[in-house]
């Protein structure tokens, strides 16, 4: 019975949502409340490493459940996608010594990618023969990371313009490395199986050429710094970081869910 | 600081996200009255071949030279800027192993052939048209049936038992089914469908029972008549002008076009159906020869398309080291630290 309900019933997303949600509140509230700063911080940081948890023990579940890794469909998407989000924050928690805004502002992020989950249909989605390969996992996989670092990137680079906060700035480049990692595994990925599966490494169709615009974006943004870094050039990169990501919005969503297409999210 | 290579690349790249995400919505929103920028014909031209200049539009010949031009400045950003030094060796492995996927792709898109259709039978062996004397049997071995049923067991998996063979000597020998094509050096087998196929029918004519498939001609016994079978249509459909259609490839109301051929030259060859459900109506009846619609003959057809892809080694060895030179630079935190962060 427990198990159905974390599987496709609406503890599967009614749990995380409510540890998120907590975790969250003890994020904000750690960003007013200096006298119980720490507490609220690892407050915060705990429930996140229990939505996480909850979170994968559903992602497991569905995966016995329907025999594939589950990011088929707009409810698996999303739930995953928060997911990698909240992992990202706990990363990142771990390794920034002080928390602050842009930090909150992913999870936060993670927690309004959740909450539609609520209200998404939520069984197990058979898997079509085309996307029965490891190779289609994988390329879910460092996507939504990658996705997940670009935004975590953006929260970083908004706390950088807002707060002047220029620790901050190692971290944003080391998101857009590492995302801009994972972002090319996918690419990696999908190529090959594009082409084992339909004989061509690679489909102009409306997603392919915003996701190669999306690479092509990091890929610049990650030569830029090559050039020269001065106070004005790091508020630019700051402000490429968001752009990038709206791009990133709307190449994972906007396509998906305002245009027509085969490659749905 | 030498910044004019990478200044100029970055240039590039973002006039090259410009034209392409505008000429992407451009073709979504308004393809008819921008019909010469059709998706269709960008496709063509960037993936199924690039020989074919007359499908090239303004807007693609724009971009085509600035990616030239981006790919010369990342070689030379590659070269001025990263040398031959040890610690900068992972930046190049990428760099190169992007170029040669590259290069590969191109020489697929310029020299490769794509999409060759052949249908085969269940033990049948055929010639690769283009393929230097390769041949590829279809092999026993797979029930369709529980082929059919795939592993979710919602949607249909193709599957067959392919061969690649060169004179008698068997090369390869793989279960094909989606996501898994037999690939043997740049070349590329892809099976599209694979099932029973309806080819013929067995009557009994008189006294005689007679098993005839599509083409085939057969003589009737005592009878001044050859039988010949012109067409088969599994579900039985006939639309306004009278045209009989199959509605489905589902055996839900079989027909056959059959034509008595005279043995003699003075008569004329009728043509007419053969129902299943109704074979008492049938061309034969007004002849006075009495037939009996026995059964379907069904058999294992497997179509598959063929793909020669010269550039193919090269580009999965380009991925190869791109993957390589990504993982060294995950764990290469030294040098993008030392790069990237002068604040730090």
């Amino acid at each position: 019975m427990l198990r159905i309900a974390m599987t496709e019933g609406i503890y599967s997303v009614m749990l995380p949502l409510s540890l998120l949600f907590i975790s969250l509140v003890s994020s904000v509230a750690h960003l007013f409340l200096k006298r119980r700063a720490l507490f609220l911080n690892r407050l915060s940081f705990a429930f996140a490493c229990l939505c996480v948890v909850s979170q994968t023990i559903t992602i497991i579940l569905r995966w016995f459940a329907g025999g594939h890794f589950p990011v088929v469909g707009r409810f698996e998407a999303f739930f995953f996608f928060s997911c990698c989000l909240v992992a990202v924050y706990i990363y990142l928690s771990c390794r920034i010594k002080e928390t602050g805004l842009g930090l909150t502002a992913l999870l936060l992020m993670g927690f309004v990618f959740l909450l539609p989950c609520i209200w998404t249909p939520k069984p197990v989605a058979p898997l079509t023969p085309f996307l029965d390969t490891p190779l289609f996992s994988l390329h879910v996989l460092f996507s939504f990371f990658g996705y997940a670092l670009f935004a975590a990137s953006a929260c970083l680079s908004g706390e950088f313009l807002a707060a002047k906060a220029k620790d901050r700035f190692v971290w944003i480049e080391r998101c857009i490395s590492l995302g801009f990692s994972f972002f090319t595994f996918c690419m990696i990925a999908g190529a090959i199986w594009a082409y084992i599966a339909w004989e061509s490494y690679w489909m102009w169709n409306l997603k392919g050429i915003w996701s190669f615009s999306l690479w092509l974006f990091y890929a610049g943004l990650i030569h830029q710094r090559f050039i020269s870094v001065d106070e004005f050039s790091l508020k630019r990169r700051a402000i490429y970081a968001i752009a990038g990501f709206c791009l990133t919005l709307f190449t994972f969503l906007g396509l998906g869910l305002l245009m027509k297409g085969t490659h749905r999210l | 600081m030498n910044r004019s290579p990478i200044y100029k690349t970055l240039r590039v790249v973002i006039i090259i996200i410009f034209l392409l995400l505008l000429g992407s919505l451009i073709i979504y929103f308004i393809p008819e009255t921008f019909s010469q920028i059709h998706h269709g014909n960008f496709n063509a031209w960037l993936i199924m071949n690039l020989r074919r200049i007359n499908l090239v539009t303004f807007w693609i010949l724009l971009l085509i030279p600035l990616i030239i031009f981006l790919a010369i400045s990342i070689l030379r950003c590659l070269f001025t800027r990263t040398g031959y030094g040890k610690k900068r060796a992972v930046s190049s492995l990428f760099h190169i192993g992007f170029l040669l996927a590259i290069i590969g792709f191109c020489l697929d898109c310029t020299f490769g052939v794509r999409g060759v259709e052949l249908s085969i039978r269940s033990g049948e062996q055929t010639e690769i048209p283009g393929f230097s004397g390769l041949s590829i049997k279809m092999a026993d071995g797979i029930d369709p049936v529980t082929a059919c049923k795939g592993k979710s067991g919602f949607f249909e998996a193709p599957q067959a038992i392919l061969e690649l063979l060169k004179g008698d000597r068997m090369l390869k020998r793989i279960t094909a089914g989606p996501n898994r094509p037999l690939l043997y050096r740049g070349k590329a087998v892809y099976l599209i469908q694979s099932g029973k196929r309806w080819t013929g029918v067995r009557l009994r004519i008189e006294d005689r029972v007679i098993e005839i498939r599509q083409g085939e001609i057969m003589p009737l016994l005592n009878q001044p008549y050859k039988i010949r079978m012109d067409r088969t249509v599994p579900h039985l459909g006939i639309d306004k002008e009278g045209n009989i259609f199959s509605q489905s490839q589902g055996m839900m109301n079989p027909a056959a076009q059959i034509s008595l051929i005279p043995v003699s030259e003075a008569d004329q060859i009728m043509t007419g159906w053969l129902f299943q459900k109704f074979s008492h109506m049938n061309p034969l009846s007004k002849k006075g020869i009495h037939v009996e619609w026995l059964s379907n003959l069904m058999e294992d057809e497997t179509v598959v398309h063929f793909g020669n892809h010269p550039g193919l080694g090269l580009v999965l060895a380009g991925m190869f080291l791109a993957l390589i030179g990504t993982i060294f630079m995950l764990y290469g935190h030294v040098i993008y630290q030392k790069q990237a962060t002068p604040l730090e």
